[in-house]
């Protein structure tokens, strides 16, 4: 999170600071005016950068900078320009600093003009969080779903310890898009245990756009997007990279990643980045008893290509994802029944032992990714910008069946989408900036096997424009889009009866998405950012065509092909204070769904061969999302600083007046950091003890549920981590410790709380090779 | 390397694209056949069959009804286990028979009814399986007996609870003089 992140700043200031620490305010202010050096004429649009903290900015239309709220300390600057000698500077800050520098022109550089500028504070209107720097180490080795749960506002619907799937706000699946590496992914989200086909460990940061945002990242995206971004590439900086190796002890976990970057290159036109990570991971383990099959493992790589030269900048981007997961034993049901005497404790947990083998039921999931993307500046105020994907998963599923030996997968599922997006970014004078652009999305789906959704074939275009203006401290961004969707759907009438006739349906969605934001920069440090948006979403095919049993979830899923759009009307505002001692980041939400799709436990028993399961069926309802996030840091004592976290979500039925299932319940969390700079070969030590609480979900009547929903839990972690400085290359050692206590409990958005206990204590110790 | 990889695995192996895959749900039983041969009379023998061939959900099964004689002991067998949405049909039965340390078979009588069934056939662990037995009446009255089969791979202990359930079917029973 940005507080985190700031905090190192803050931390390090304070380090530096021997004087009393509570009367020290950081109200000083650094500025100046940034000159060539041959010509003396001033240059608008050169960057500075402080080191190490978060602060930087452009110089404006007379040369001249100024940067805000920084402490008396000794700061390094680095003040770089297109086709300029870059510069770093130290600077003593104290009261007003003026400082003004000449940078020396470099005829190199200015040859090869570098479009791809280096991104400067991102201001959206829209409500952000972003996990970058030692939130996202602390996380490192943990899955995607379990890691964004740093971030106030999001969980995750775990299907036991292997699989986990994020949600902000409580909404999850179709209405969070994920953009892998800037690709919308599009994996299979048939179903809560279909987790996404993410390596984590190729992300640099991942934010988090919390409410609606179809109109830049498309429908579907009602509850939020998360964008999974890798570093952006770097021309000429010649070999870079580094050797992660992490173990963690819960469920014996073995992983290695190496990114390389640039090596063997001599252009300043070419650079590239490959990644690679290898997995394994055995069975997870309770206070008390592991989790039979329980393990999984991973093989996935990523490639990074770009090419950049006058006006144009090119990048390809390839990644493969290949992973078996294990489905917990425990958890295989037949019918109710079996639900039920787990729940009242008669179903006895499977015995296991620790072991790395993946036996049946487990997944075999593969997700390619391809990309070609390309920039164009047609002249300084505009910019075209092309790119096309594609992206394949295929996703087998091997059941607990009987002679399996000589048995291959009882489902397969091939999701083949394309992707083409093509915009023009461009600016309106000295205010406006926005882009205008189209999209289009062509899937195909094909299954083999034991029938869960069918064969589709679909085409979705969309044009939309968005455009941003800004003045001074105020920012106003306002956007349309207009998304149609054409599916056809192939398969059986009933799907279960081989002479069944075939039918081929279609189905013709459309509809506007629009967005209204604001944001006011009271002053340097706090932020206040308001929108309305509204967006839709398409049913998916799941909703429409489930006719069966889902593996292990114990209930008989029934879609409903009459299903229409989704709408969603969201109101967010936030205000944030990102620098200083104190900082703070809270939002409120508040969104209006009309014909909310979800599962609904049916009145009537399913009769099946097993014996009888509850029917769900897949309705829409009106419904109403509320919540805070919350988020605090402030210093305790010396080089001492408090973190805490809060949010909670409340979610209802606006005709009957019930709470929704599957939404999370209220979630506090409090951290120590302590930060130790230290001397000579061990520095940039950083101790982190949390707690966080999580409350019982009593929201959900008694009747939503098979079980009554978990108490509340409270958890303790710990995080550790140094640099040791050999040869002045620094090797980073961390140790996280998660529920450190080894605490019984079971969450709520784990679907097999009914089954087993959630995971024990778990030490994962991680090192960082520089190359 | 990767990026070649990534190209090769994308064009890999599809789907037969053409047509719709067959209806195949492997772990489907339509059919549970039981056979009771009179210990006293070997000409006395009931066979009744419990069948649902569209699976979940759709029609009701259909049961034969089992029609005992009151005071007598019968040899009792699972005749067939058979999915018979399939052609030829499948013969679940010797799956079960191959893995019978994986599978239970339990009988359960409803609350009164004069039906006890004992003497199990066991597996190779000397634990129940059920695809024999032997089964007693008493006086004269009428229930219902279900029959579950249960699959436990590595979890088996005796008991119906472990594991879970691959079929259940309920015979509507009379027990006549």
């Amino acid at each position: 999170m940005f507080f985190l992140k700031h905090y190192w700043c803050l931390a390090f200031f304070i380090l530096l600071n021997t004087n009393n620490l509570y009367s020290q305010e950081c109200n000083f202010i650094l500025f100046g005016t940034i000159k060539d050096a041959n010509s003396k004429e001033v240059l608008p649009g050169a960057s500075i950068k402080l080191i190490g903290a978060k602060q930087q900015t452009i110089t404006e239309v007379d040369g001249h900078y100024h940067l805000e709220s920084l402490c008396n300390q000794l700061y390094t600057i680095e003040i770089s320009f297109i086709g300029f000698d870059t510069k770093t500077q130290k600077v003593n800050i104290n009261g007003k600093t003026e400082l003004n520098i000449n940078l020396f022109p470099n005829p190199k550089a200015l040859n090869e003009v570098v479009i791809t500028r280096e991104k400067i504070k991102e201001t959206t209107v829209q409500t952000r969080s972003v996990l970058s720097g030692m939130d996202l180490e602390q996380t490192k080795g943990l899955s995607l779903g379990e890691a964004l749960k740093k971030i106030p506002g999001l969980s995750s619907l775990q299907t036991g310890p292997s699989i986990s799937k994020p949600a902000i706000h409580g909404m999850h699946s179709n209405r969070v898009l994920i953009y892998n590496a800037g690709v919308r992914q599009e994996g299979q989200q048939w179903g809560a245990e279909h987790a996404p086909e993410i390596d984590p460990l190729i992300a640099n940061q991942i934010i988090v756009l919390k409410g609606a945002s179809a109109v830049a990242y498309g429908s579907d995206a009602i509850a939020g997007v998360i964008l999974v971004e890798p570093q952006a590439l770097s021309f000429g900086t010649g070999t870079r990279g580094a050797i992660n190796l992490i173990a963690g002890t819960n469920n014996r976990q073995g992983l290695a990643n190496l990114n390389l970057e640039n090596a063997g290159l001599k252009s300043n036109n070419w650079a590239y980045r490959a990644y690679f990570t290898s997995q394994v991971a055995g069975n997870s383990k309770t206070p008390n008893y592991y989790l039979k099959n329980t393990g999984y493992n991973q093989v996935n790589g990523a490639f990074l290509l770009g090419y950049q030269k006058n006006k144009l900048s090119t990048e390809l981007y390839a990644s493969t994802f290949n992973s078996n997961l294990g489905v917990f034993s425990g958890a295989q049901i037949g019918s109710t029944l079996d639900l039920q005497n787990s729940i009242d404790g008669i179903r006895p947990i499977p015995r296991a032992d620790f072991s790395y083998e993946i036996g049946r039921p487990y997944q075999s999931v593969t997700h390619n990714i391809i990309k070609f993307k390309s920039f164009y500046s047609l002249n300084p105020k505009s910019k075209l910008a092309l790119q096309y994907s594609f992206q394949q998963n295929n996703r087998e599923e091997f059941d607990q069946v009987r002679g399996a030996a000589d048995k291959s997968y009882q489902l397969r599922f091939e999701l083949s989408t394309h992707n083409l997006d093509f915009h023009l970014e461009h600016k309106i004078g000295e205010n406006i900036a926005g882009k205008i652009g189209t999209n289009t999305i062509v899937q195909q789906n094909f299954y083999d096997g034991r029938f869960l959704v069918p064969f589709f074939n679909s085409i979705a275009p969309g044009v939309y424009v968005i455009e941003k203006y800004t003045k001074k401290n105020f920012q106003i961004e306002a956007g349309l889009r207009y998304d149609y969707k054409y599916m056809k759907a192939r398969l059986r009438e009933n799907p279960r009866v081989q002479t069944s006739p075939e039918i081929t349906p279609e189905f013709n969605f459309s509809q506007v998405s629009a967005s209204l934001g604001a944001n006011y920069q009271l002053n340097s440090a706090l932020l206040a950012n308001a929108t309305i948006s509204k967006g839709w979403r398409p049913p998916s095919i799941n909703e429409l065509f489930s006719y069966g049993t889902h593996q292990g979830s114990g209930t008989f899923e029934v879609g409903d092909k009459n299903l229409t759009q989704e709408s969603a009307y969201n109101f967010a505002a936030g205000i944030k204070k990102e620098q200083g001692i104190f900082t703070f980041d809270v939002s409120g939400y508040y969104n209006l769904m009309n014909n909310y799709i979800y599962l609904k436990p049916g009145k009537e028993l399913v009769l099946t061969v097993r014996g009888a399961y509850p029917s769900f069926n897949y309705v829409q309802v009106d419904a109403r999302f509320s919540g805070i996030d919350f988020s605090a840091a402030a210093p305790l004592i010396k080089n001492t600083n408090l973190l805490a976290k809060y949010s909670t979500v409340r979610a209802y039925d606006r005709n009957t007046g019930t709470h929704l299932e599957f939404i999370p319940s209220d979630k506090y969390s409090l951290d120590a950091i302590w930060n130790i700079p230290g001397k000579g070969k061990i520095r940039e030590t950083t101790l982190d003890f949390g707690v966080s609480h999580t409350a019982r979900q009593s929201r959900v009547l008694q009747t939503q549920d098979y079980s009554p929903t978990p108490p509340a839990y409270t958890l303790f972690s710990f995080d550790a981590r140094t640099n040791v400085y050999i040869n002045k290359r620094p090797i980073g050692f961390s140790l996280t410790a998660l529920n450190l206590t080894n605490k019984v409990y079971r969450d709520y958005l784990n679907r097999f709380r009914y089954y087993a206990d959630d995971v024990g204590r778990n030490f994962i110790l991680r090192v960082q090779i520089p190359i | 390397m990767i990026l070649a990889v990534a190209i090769g695995t994308l064009t890999f192996q599809g789907c037969k694209k053409d047509k719709l895959p067959d209806v195949n749900d492997n772990e489907l039983i339509t059919t549970l056949r039981l056979k009771f041969v009179n210990n006293a009379n070997a000409a006395d023998v009931k066979l009744v069959t419990w069948r649902d061939l569209d699976g979940d959900g759709g029609a009701a099964p259909v049961i034969d009804p089992l029609n005992l004689k009151a005071s007598a002991t019968y040899s009792v067998s699972v005749d067939a286990i058979l999915d018979e949405s399939k052609t030829p049909a499948a013969d679940i039965k010797a799956d079960v028979l191959e893995e019978n340390f994986d599978h239970l078979l339990v009988y359960a009588p409803s609350t009164g009814l004069n039906l006890t069934f004992s003497n199990f056939d066991k597996d190779k662990n000397n634990l129940p399986v059920g695809l024999t037995a032997t089964g007693t009446t008493g006086a004269a009255n009428t229930g219902t007996l279900k029959i579950t089969l249960r699959h436990q791979p590595d979890v088996k202990n005796g008991t119906f609870a472990p594991g879970s359930t691959d079929v259940e079917s309920i015979f509507p029973v009379t027990i006549a003089n």
